[in-house]
């Protein structure tokens, strides 16, 4: 048996981050050779950086985030797709870098203190250590059927216009396989395969698409459902049709077999988790969204198995390739600071503390008994991407300590992260009613919770507790006045980052669940318990999670317990004496529902659905009565509370259409909405005046579409972001470019990196992907010359160079914040059809037209 | 009701152009002495400067609509207002004219200014009783998603059609090939209906004759029905004339939406080029006054 073949590293996957952790071992081989400082850089694809090589030609990518320097053998910044790899292509030959392509590693297993790793189509290697670096989009899923391993199938599809009369199977039923197939469609004869009966996963702007397609017979475009494929099979080149192969495909009504030159597979990705756990990595939680468990050198729960990169939970380019390099460097045993250091320790000037990075960061992770658990490189990044907060009682350090602030200002630039603030003990860290969404950490000090109106005292919290998990988790605006009693250091997370760590973290997850809750029941039921009893009293509740139009509960059911909202919305409706279903009630997070039945009438009245993903806290009877009796202080509003709901719901069962007409605002999505376009068809002219003024306001190119959008007895919900409670697109930006606004607006800026993400997870096609538009002639030169063009965006605009560099970037309604007359195309509409309505509103605007 | 241009803030401009009126009256009757009442009058200056301030301040409607980061109310707030202002203008104007009018300049910019109100009444006809008109027309739906329909329904037909005689074929695909809804500017303005279908006469001449309203060619196919040559032909036949009556439906209510919206356009071609010519005609009135002092 031949010699196994050995290497210090292996560092699998050749994208930014294995490229940079093998550049480091490459620079180790040569400046030490005494050591063993063998390595390999192993790459499934024939070429490096897939991801990057799929991406559309002539994309800029972006170097975000900007405050963080890049560390590594290989260069980047902000540059076309191209300059990229060719940059990287260069570095690679001229360091003869040890790179093995085609080498797709099938199986990593521990054996004699190294790692046995298997590759398909060669002999197994070892290594000492691994560096996992395969990024996080896993590998496509196969066709998994005789000849899958035929060259005529692809899972993904660079560029339709290099195919022309070809006959091309296209499998799949989600958006890709639909664009897949209608790109191809202009020149090729297109089959597309469906494993159900329906696109059920597809957008609704692509199901409308194939669907027409598929019947226009001008269109070569066909589509086959419940069909799966069976067989593929190369053909002789002397076959008549001329094709190089055959398919054969069961259709449900039977078996057919054609021949084609080409499979493109979109059946999605096996998730990079499966692999892993396979490994017997371990990962922080079952959440779907968790990373992989690791020490601050990316060494995960196997010793000498390293991830880095977005597959470690690092989805931006720069990040992957500091990782790789610094992972390099701590195997060989240099245990460098890392980049983020230098952040730290500027963020860490303005502390009135005299102490070092460690010691500070050591400091605040004791002073959090939540945060405690979190290794050092998750509680770095979460300071890294925090602002500290710091709030003086003293006029005078006040002023002396704003004056440091100052002058750092001045010296440091360049840096664009958040650094820390300085405020006066007693200002405002947030108002009751604004939207913010950061969660907040008391390091030292005290914070009192107040009510804006009122100014009743809801709560004073001292070292390590949090507060500003309402905000964060139900993304509705601030329920209270939040501001330092005294001398106060904060950090304030932002919710991204917060969400992060509570799916990577349980822990964390858990104790800010139970504090919702128990704040939840104070603010609804017991305001004035003891902070023990509310405790228990929130162990004992649920929270039950519903997707939208799922029932809550029934009428005729006997109701034992009452609901909180915690995110969402729930509708309440019942069928009326003419059969027909009338919405009654609606309720936003924060709200109580379903009280009734613990207050005289026991049964349920109502059918309780949910308006969109939703979550509720379950209070039962016996929780309730115990708070109630040991505080009646909340009684009396309660019971207030649930005569006027009777009253509203009396009013709206008789007068069905408004009840219908809300069933159609829930239908469309308005549950979720904290601030949505409405116009009345009564009153609109078309005059497309509020289409005009968007792009007016933002830059040429219009963030809402006018004529498109549903209608219902004369109300039409146009294509406009409705700036929904907790936001679809934020989900997934790469560079964390979508915010929320203090006053609510959902806005994007300059950072994006024209990835499509937000576009593609927005539920309501609100997200246009465009180039930024040209100057246009000032508007007299039109009305006098008719040179240039009227107000509005010019259909079909042609980018300038400069725009065209950029690429397409997301655009999106920020409902004109930065307008102080608000939303341009409210006070601009002539008639009055257009208004922005929040949904607390929702039932005045129904009943008054 | 929905809050239209006229009730906007329960009328509050329609109460400050009667006071505008009433005060004008007052400053109108309060011209006495040798020469009467006359726009020449220190009164008659007054309305008169009224009357301009009135006229340039409507006009700026136009770049009202045109600043979108403008900070001075609404939009709708200034329509509502300009109808109601506009309005008044009548009376202010016909006082400083002390209704003197004869062939000179200065009547010429009174007339200018009658035909720019009247047309602007149009308008606020037209904005307040089509919009709910065009919507009860369309069914809920959209402008696009009625096209969908009707392509669909041409499917249908063409799919139905197939299994017909040529003679049958012929006459309805000619008639769905020339289905005319939109046409000219004027067509849609008179709904105007162009269409057209072919029909064998005498068994081999082809003629192509009007079919208005699509009534000719639901006739033609009806006329069939209980002259079958085939036991299925009845049927198809039916069906066939159901989908033409339920396109005829279509097209006649996209031919009146049409129309409907071409008239809330159409007057502006009338309301702002005059208002222009107004403004000109005012400024000589203005400057060749002076001459008379």
């Amino acid at each position: 048996m031949s010699q196994v073949e050995h290497f210090h590293i292996a560092v699998i996957g050749a994208g930014p981050a294995g490229l940079s952790a093998a550049g480091r071992a490459a620079w180790y081989q040569k400046i030490d050779g005494e050591a063993d400082r063998s390595y390999v850089l192993l790459e499934g694809a024939p070429t490096i950086a897939n991801t990057i090589v799929n991406y559309q030609k002539g994309k800029y990518v972006m170097a975000e985030p900007g405050y963080l320097d890049l560390r590594s053998d290989f260069r980047f910044s902000a540059n076309s797709r191209e300059s990229i790899l060719e940059s990287w292509q260069a570095t690679l030959e001229s360091n003869s870098l040890n790179i093995r392509f085609d080498s797709k590693v099938t199986e990593i297993k521990p054996e004699d203190g190294n790692f046995r790793i298997c590759i398909q189509g060669a002999s197994p290697i070892t290594a000492s250590f691994v560096v996992l670096a395969i990024g996080s989009e896993g590998n496509p899923r196969r066709l998994g059927v005789p000849g899958d391993d035929l060259p005529l199938l692809q899972y993904t599809l660079a560029d339709a216009s290099m195919y022309q009369n070809e006959t091309i199977v296209v499998v799949g039923a989600g958006d890709s396989a639909i664009e897949n197939a209608l790109a191809l469609s202009a020149s090729n004869q297109v089959y597309i395969l469906n494993r159900r009966g329906e696109f059920s996963r597809a957008k609704t702007g692509n199901l409308d698409a194939i669907l027409k397609a598929a019947n226009d017979e001008g269109v070569s475009l066909d589509c086959y459902y419940n069909t799966v494929v069976e067989k593929v099979q190369a053909l002789d080149a002397a076959e008549s049709s001329g094709k190089p192969y055959k398919i054969e495909i069961n259709t449900g009504d039977g078996q057919k077999a054609f021949p084609i030159d080409r499979i493109i597979a979109r059946l999605g990705s096996v998730p990079a988790r499966d692999f892993l756990e396979g490994m017997g990595i371990e990962f922080a939680s079952d959440n779907i969204r968790s990373n992989p468990v690791m020490n601050e050198r990316y060494e995960s729960s196997v010793p000498g198995l390293y991830i880095i990169g977005s597959l470690a939970g690092y989805p931006l380019i720069k990040q992957g390739m500091n990782q790789g390099h610094d992972v390099v460097s701590f195997i060989h045993g240099d245990m460098i600071a890392p980049v983020e250091s230098k952040l730290l320790e500027k963020q860490f000037r303005l502390l009135p503390f005299a102490l070092s990075v460690d010691q500070v960061t050591q400091l605040f992770q004791q002073r959090t008994p939540m945060l405690n658990e979190m290794n050092l490189l998750q509680f770095r990044e979460l300071i890294i991407e925090s602002q500290l907060l710091v709030c003086y009682q003293s006029e005078e350090v006040y002023q002396n300590e704003t004056g440091r602030a100052a002058s750092i200002a001045a010296d440091s630039t360049g840096s664009s992260l958040a650094s820390t603030r300085i405020m006066h003990a007693g200002e405002f860290i947030f108002r009751q009613g604004d939207f913010s969404s950061s969660f907040f950490t008391i390091i030292e000090g005290e914070i009192k919770l107040t009510l804006k109106q009122s100014g009743q005292q809801i709560a004073v919290l001292g070292r390590g507790q949090f507060f500003g998990e309402s905000g964060l988790l139900s993304g509705q605006p601030r329920n209270c006045d939040a501001a330092a009693v005294g001398d106060c250091i904060l950090l304030e997370t932002p919710r991204r980052t917060m969400l992060k760590l509570m799916n990577s973290n349980d822990g964390v997850a858990d104790g800010i669940d139970l504090i919702f809750r128990v704040r939840a029941l104070q603010a609804k039921i017991a305001p004035k318990s003891a902070f023990d009893e509310l405790t228990v009293a929130g162990f004992n509740t649920k929270i039950l999670r519903f997707r939208a139009g799922d029932t809550i509960y029934k009428p005729g059911e006997t109701g034992n317990c009452l609901y909180i909202v915690r995110s969402g919305a729930v509708v309440l409706s019942h069928i009326n004496h003419e059969n027909k279903n009338i919405v009654v009630g609606q309720f936003q997070s924060g709200s109580v529902f379903g009280e009734m039945a613990l207050m005289g009438d026991l049964i349920r009245r109502h059918y309780a659905v949910a308006s969109g993903l939703t979550e509720v806290i379950e209070v039962t009877q016996e929780e309730f009565s115990r708070l109630v009796r040991s505080d009646t202080s909340g009684i009396e509003k309660l019971q207030r509370d649930v005569s006027a709901k009777y009253v509203q719901q009396n009013t709206l069962d008789a007068q069905p259409e408004v009840g219908q007409a809300m069933q159609f605002f829930m239908d469309q999505g308005l549950g979720e909405a904290t601030n949505a376009l409405i116009i009345d068809e009564n009153l609109c002219v078309s005059c497309d005046y509020c289409e005009k003024a968007c792009a007016e306001t933002h830059n040429g190119v219009s963030r809402l579409n006018r004529k498109a959008g549903d209608r219902y007895a004369k109300l039409h919900v146009p294509v406009s972001c409705r700036h929904c409670q907790q936001p679809h697109c934020m989900k997934d930006c790469p560079p964390d470019a979508i915010h929320r606004a203090a006053s609510g607006e959902v806005f994007i800026d300059s950072t994006c990196i024209g990835c499509g993400n937000c576009e593609s997870n927005c539920p309501y096609d609100v997200i246009r992907m465009e180039y930024e538009a040209p100057d246009k002639p000032p508007i007299w030169a039109w009305l006098l010359f008719g040179y240039g063009a009227d107000v509005g965006e010019v259909k079909d605009f042609q980018p300038d160079v400069e725009a065209l560099a950029k690429g397409k970037k997301a655009v999106k309604c920020d409902a004109c914040m930065s307008i102080k007359t608000g939303p341009a195309c409210v006070s601009v509409c002539p008639t009055g059809a257009a208004n922005r309505i929040t949904p607390d509103n929702y039932l005045t605007y129904l009943q008054e037209r | 009701m929905s809050e239209n241009m006229l009730s906007y803030r329960k009328s509050y401009y329609l109460y400050i152009s009667l006071t505008l009126i009433l005060i004008s009256y007052f400053i109108y009757r309060s011209q006495a002495g040798i020469e009467g009442s006359n726009g020449g009058t220190p009164q008659g200056y007054i309305l008169g400067t009224l009357a301009t301030v009135l006229v340039v301040w409507l006009a700026l409607l136009g770049v009202r609509k045109r600043s979108f980061q403008s900070r001075l109310g609404s939009v709708k707030a200034w329509v509502s207002a300009h109808v109601y202002l506009g309005s008044s203008l009548i009376v202010v104007a016909s006082f400083h004219s002390a209704f003197q009018l004869g062939i000179n300049i200065h009547s010429f910019a009174f007339l200018l200014l009658l035909l720019v109100i009247f047309s602007g009444f149009y308008g606020v006809f037209a904005y307040i009783r089509y919009p709910a008109k065009i919507v009860a027309l369309s069914n809920g739906r959209s402008g696009e998603e009625s096209l969908a329909l009707l392509n669909s329904l041409k499917e249908e037909i063409v799919a139905t059609y197939k299994e017909l005689d040529s003679e049958l074929q012929m006459t309805v695909s000619s008639a769905i090939e020339r289905t005319g809804i939109a046409g000219s500017t004027l067509d849609m303005l008179l709904a105007r209906d162009k269409s057209m279908m072919c029909l064998t006469v005498f068994g081999t001449r082809v003629d192509v004759v009007s079919n208005r309203a699509q009534q000719p060619l639901i006739d033609f196919v009806a006329k069939r029905i209980p002259r079958g040559n085939r036991a299925t032909e009845p049927e198809l036949l039916l069906s066939l004339l159901n989908l033409l009556t339920r396109r005829q439906q279509l097209v006649e209510n996209l031919r009146v939406s049409l129309q409907l919206k071409a008239r809330m356009r159409v007057w502006l071609f009338i309301h702002t080029p005059i208002s222009v010519a107004l403004l000109v005609a005012l400024t000589i009135h203005v400057v060749s006054v002076f001459f008379y002092w």
